[in-house]
């Protein structure tokens, strides 16, 4: 069983503390992820994890051993980095050799598992190059290569993507995904960017800060984030954030913002009864904003509001508009020929269904939020 | 690029190649006259009406030469300066390189604070610290021996190699140690297998750069020695070969002529280890 659990690891540097009483458990085969923004503490986690570095406390279990203090290559992990990390004096099979004749693999062994590695990879003509005859591609190949033929209970990614071109990262994004499939192992990946976390993740971790904000699978985050953070750093164009007040007329509550006031839908307005005459923060994803033509607003939930636009991105399959709504702004998406430019007034249906209202105080929770998500106040 | 004028060519050669002429015309001058000096007779060395710059081919002679290595003790010396000179640069190689590592990788507290304090010492004028080394060395029981100098020339080897390997060693990724650790190394392995083939030109250049301080010590062989036997090169020319006023001059430069030679071979096998070594960062 390959299965990491960590419990309230912490580790500080100095007064600052870099991973605050983080837990969570990666299960065997899965592939975990560990996001957030710079200095929110996961590669700090990752090399904890990996025993590059000593924890201030907490406990780490790899397959129900307690590895705390055991040195790296005794943790049965391997690891890629960002910058692949290749030893550039030695050869792509020397590189992939050297961790196995460390550890005493005989020579067949090692010989058999480079060259499983290499065909699964797509390196095997390439084994006789040093590291600087490789393009980033392949010399990121030969790392994952590396890490492998190790076959270790838990893989860890520290970024692996983070150096490649736009094209090379969505190609590598695929190609890792379905190794991971044909592997089957155990992977803690980190990143900082959500759309391989979208991808790629069974699970993922978002951390801010070194707290852990939302652990769970990529559409629990993007459907019911647990907080602002949350629902602003998972998802691009981001969700729109809005303060808003929750105001009363005809029975019906209402969300009023600075540039809209629109009803809240029957079905959904339970949770939201008590906060009458309250201010919130009105969150909704661009693509439940919808520009559209004056004549061809929607029927059914849908509501309209009239804003003015700010800029309009020509995005091939739709266009991405910016809308001004008092000091904010707001994206909307619309269809690629609606004849709109910056300065017109514009129709906006909003899909109220998919609306979200969060605290107007820190940390901004969720209302509504799931009472289990292991959100620290 | 045969474009233009050829006279706009002529004159940017002239301009690049005069300067450069000049310059290696001062920077060999020395050794061209040490040369001439070595095969001159003492006859027109000291005939002062003689262009100095000349030789006429009647007044050659191999006699100098003849002198130095049958009259002295010059390949004694030779052999002298060789051993003290190849044993002190590769204690201070071995030390330099444990503590340059040990100071640039393994984040023990005040490892900045010793990093600097080493550089610092090169700073103390090497010519002021023999008064106290010589009390060292008579307590060591060194008086006169040969072990007198490789015990203190790394007294100032290694501060200069220490500090020169680790700005080398702080340009090699420490992704690279991480993964070696996750490899299974554990930091002797990692500074053998890892380290030391990737600062090959760093550690060539420290090698060289001390060999050459090692070979050219005059003041520290010329104060801990006396026996004819066992000095070295330096002194031993300087003073063997100068008695009361009488100056040996043809001996004199070719002596110095000939203790010239290993070092100019030492850098010209290892220039391009040298250049990189200096010009620390072409790795990755």
């Amino acid at each position: 069983m390959a299965r990491l659990v960590v419990e309230n690891l912490t580790k500080r540097f100095g007064s600052s503390t870099a991973v605050d009483r983080l837990s969570f458990v990666a299960e065997d085969r899965e592939f975990l992820v560990l996001i957030g923004p710079s200095g929110c503490g996961k590669s700090t986690t990752l090399n904890l994890i990996a025993g590059l570095d000593e924890a201030s406390a907490g406990r780490i279990y790899i397959g129900e051993r307690l590895v705390n203090h055991l040195h790296p290559k005794d943790r049965d992990i391997a690891m890629v980095f960002q910058n692949y990390a290749l030893y550039p004096h030695m050869n792509v099979y020397a590189n992939m050799a050297f961790g196995l004749s460390m550890r005493g693999y005989s020579k067949t062994e090692i010989d058999g598992r480079i060259h499983e590695a290499a065909e699964i990879l797509g390196i095997g003509d390439l084994l006789l190059r040093k590291p600087k005859a490789l393009s980033g591609g392949q010399r990121q190949r030969v790392a994952v290569g590396r890490a492998i033929v190790r076959k270790p209970a838990v893989f860890l990614f520290d970024e692996p993507l983070s150096n490649l071109d736009a094209k090379l990262r969505v190609q590598m994004r695929a190609e890792l995904s379905k190794l991971h499939q044909r592997l089957n192992t155990t992977i803690v990946y980190v990143t900082h960017d959500q759309v391989e976390a979208m991808t790629m993740a069974t699970r993922i971790v978002l951390l801010k800060n070194g707290v852990s904000q939302q652990i769970g699978r990529p559409l629990e985050l993007y459907s019911r984030p647990v907080n602002t953070f949350t629902a602003g750093f998972i998802g691009t164009p981001p969700m729109n954030l809005v303060p808003a007040r929750i105001e009363e007329q005809d029975g019906r509550l209402m969300v009023a913002a600075g540039c809209f006031r629109l009803p809240i839908p029957d079905n959904l307005s339970a949770p939201y009864e008590k906060l009458k005459d309250g201010e919130v923060i009105f969150g909704l994803r661009p693509e439940h904003l919808r520009g559209v033509r004056e004549d061809a607003l929607p029927a059914g939930d849908a509501s309209a509001a009239h804003l003015e636009v700010d800029l309009v991105e020509m995005l091939g399959s739709h266009l991405q508009l910016t809308l001004k709504c008092g000091a904010d702004r707001l994206i909307a998406l619309a269809d690629p020929v609606l004849p709109v430019k910056a300065g017109d007034w514009l129709p906006v249906a909003f899909d109220m269904n998919a609306m979200h209202l969060f605290a107007k105080e820190a940390p901004h929770r969720r209302i509504g939020a799931h009472v289990d998500s292991p959100m620290e106040p | 690029m045969t474009d233009r004028h050829p006279a706009a060519a002529a004159r940017r050669a002239l301009g690049i190649y005069a300067p450069l002429l000049v310059f290696v015309a001062f920077a060999l001058f020395p050794v061209y006259h040490m040369f001439l000096t070595s095969v001159k007779t003492d006859r027109a060395l000291y005939n002062l009406s003689l262009n100095p710059l000349m030789v006429s081919l009647g007044a050659l002679t191999a006699e100098h030469y003849r002198l130095l290595f049958t009259d002295t003790l010059f390949s004694t010396w030779l052999m002298n300066s060789l051993l003290v000179s190849l044993s002190s640069t590769a204690i201070s190689m071995v030390i330099s390189i444990l503590a340059a590592y040990g100071l640039t990788r393994i984040r023990f507290r005040g490892a900045d604070a010793f990093g600097i304090a080493i550089f610092i010492t090169y700073l103390v004028p090497y010519s002021l610290l023999f008064l106290p080394l010589t009390r060292v060395v008579s307590w060591l029981n060194l008086s006169d021996s040969l072990w007198a100098l490789v015990v203190t020339y790394p007294t100032f080897l290694v501060p200069f190699s220490t500090w020169l390997l680790m700005g080398y060693m702080k340009t090699i990724p420490e992704e690279i140690e991480k993964s070696a650790m996750i490899d299974g190394c554990n930091r002797l392995q990692i500074l053998t297998r890892i380290i030391i083939p990737l600062a090959v030109p760093g550690i060539v250049c420290a090698t060289l750069f001390a060999f050459s301080l090692a070979w050219n010590d005059l003041l520290y062989s010329l104060v801990f020695i006396s026996p004819t036997e066992k000095k070295t090169l330096t002194v031993g020319v300087l003073t063997e070969l100068i008695r009361g006023d009488v100056y040996f001059w043809g001996s004199l430069m070719g002596g110095a002529l000939i203790g010239s030679v290993p070092v100019v071979v030492f850098y010209a096998m290892f220039m391009d280890y040298y250049v990189s070594g200096m010009t620390a960062g072409a790795i990755k």
